[in-house]
């Protein structure tokens, strides 16, 4: 026996709640939307600490960052060695020493700030970029950014 | 004469194309998505302020907002407090009462915190850092010694 098939007409979907899904969601972004992306950096004031004297290390990173009008001076120790000089376009090549020196103190995390007065706050903003990490290697620096209590130099 | 009645058509449905305006609004949604910030500070920049630019990707979290413009006018929470070089120690006097009545309004577990309350700083880019060092130094007085400057992501 023949049967007669009927051909279906293709069922629409109805996109109506997701079109409202989907413009509720848009209300939600456009509120929270901040144009001007910004982040943070941090830093603090020294703070000062009672520590065992058998745990105080013996030979200390101590990693003070000198920045003055044309240069930004690196120096380490007790005794402030001088490690390095190094002018704005130079700043990767100090990125690199100290990648070397966090190397050499793995434990290390903090590098002390000691700014002129007249240096402007965007230098002193690429100097902490270049302390802080190395975003090509995502490998993390001298992430505690502590600045000298003594003030400006 | 006699009365014709024409029976009226029902109207029937018009069948309208979005398509397009489904193409817009996905474009819409994926511009947005791409520019959303999870960050829970709400910060509007005072005039006069241009921002640094950095490498850094912290998000930004929730606390006083200091800032100070290209004419040297702190300001704490949008609210002008004082001008810098017009009398530099009255100036500061006026930022550290604003600060330590913000301090005081702070919930108890940040206050007693061990590292200080969290305090977040828009200087200028041209800002000298003699400045920055006085407006630091005037909020660590306060208790407020995590500081946090807000830069512009250069990514």
């Amino acid at each position: 026996m023949r049967t007669r098939h009927e051909m279906k007409k293709p069922e629409r979907i109805n996109l109506i709640p997701i079109m409202d899904a989907v413009f509720i969601f848009i209300f939600f972004l456009l509120m929270s939307a901040q144009f001007v992306n910004v982040f943070e950096l941090g830093s603090s004031v020294p703070m000062v600490r009672e520590v065992r004297e058998d745990k105080i290390d013996k030979d200390p990173l101590n990693l003070v960052i000198e920045i003055h009008a044309e240069e930004v001076i690196v120096k380490k120790g007790k005794d402030g060695t001088r490690v390095g000089a190094f002018r704005d376009e130079e700043l990767e090549k100090m990125r690199t020493v100290l990648a070397g020196l966090k190397e050499k103190y793995p434990k290390e995390k903090v590098a002390q700030l000691r700014p002129q007065g007249k240096i402007p706050f965007h230098r002193l903003v690429k100097v902490i970029d270049h302390t802080k990490e190395n975003p090509k290697t995502s490998t993390k620096l001298f992430e505690e950014i502590v600045f000298d209590g003594k003030g400006v130099i | 004469m006699k009365k014709t009645f024409r029976r009226r058509k029902s109207p029937e449905m018009v069948d309208l194309d979005i398509t397009s305006l489904l193409d817009i609004l996905v474009i819409l949604l994926v511009f947005l998505l791409m520019n959303y910030n999870a960050s829970d500070l709400k910060l509007d920049l005072v005039k006069n302020l241009e921002i640094a630019d950095s490498e850094s990707q912290r998000i930004t979290h929730y606390a006083p907002v200091v800032q100070l413009n290209g004419q040297q006018i702190i300001f704490l929470d949008e609210k002008e407090i004082a001008r810098l070089p017009a009398g530099e120690s009255e100036a500061l006097a006026q930022l550290e009462d604003a600060l330590k009545k913000r301090h005081d309004a702070l919930p108890e577990k940040e206050k007693k915190s061990d590292e200080g309350a969290l305090i977040n700083f828009v200087f200028d880019r041209e800002t000298d850092y003699a400045h920055v060092d006085k407006i630091m130094s005037t909020s660590a007085k306060v208790g407020f010694t995590q500081f946090k400057f807000i830069v512009k992501g250069t990514h």
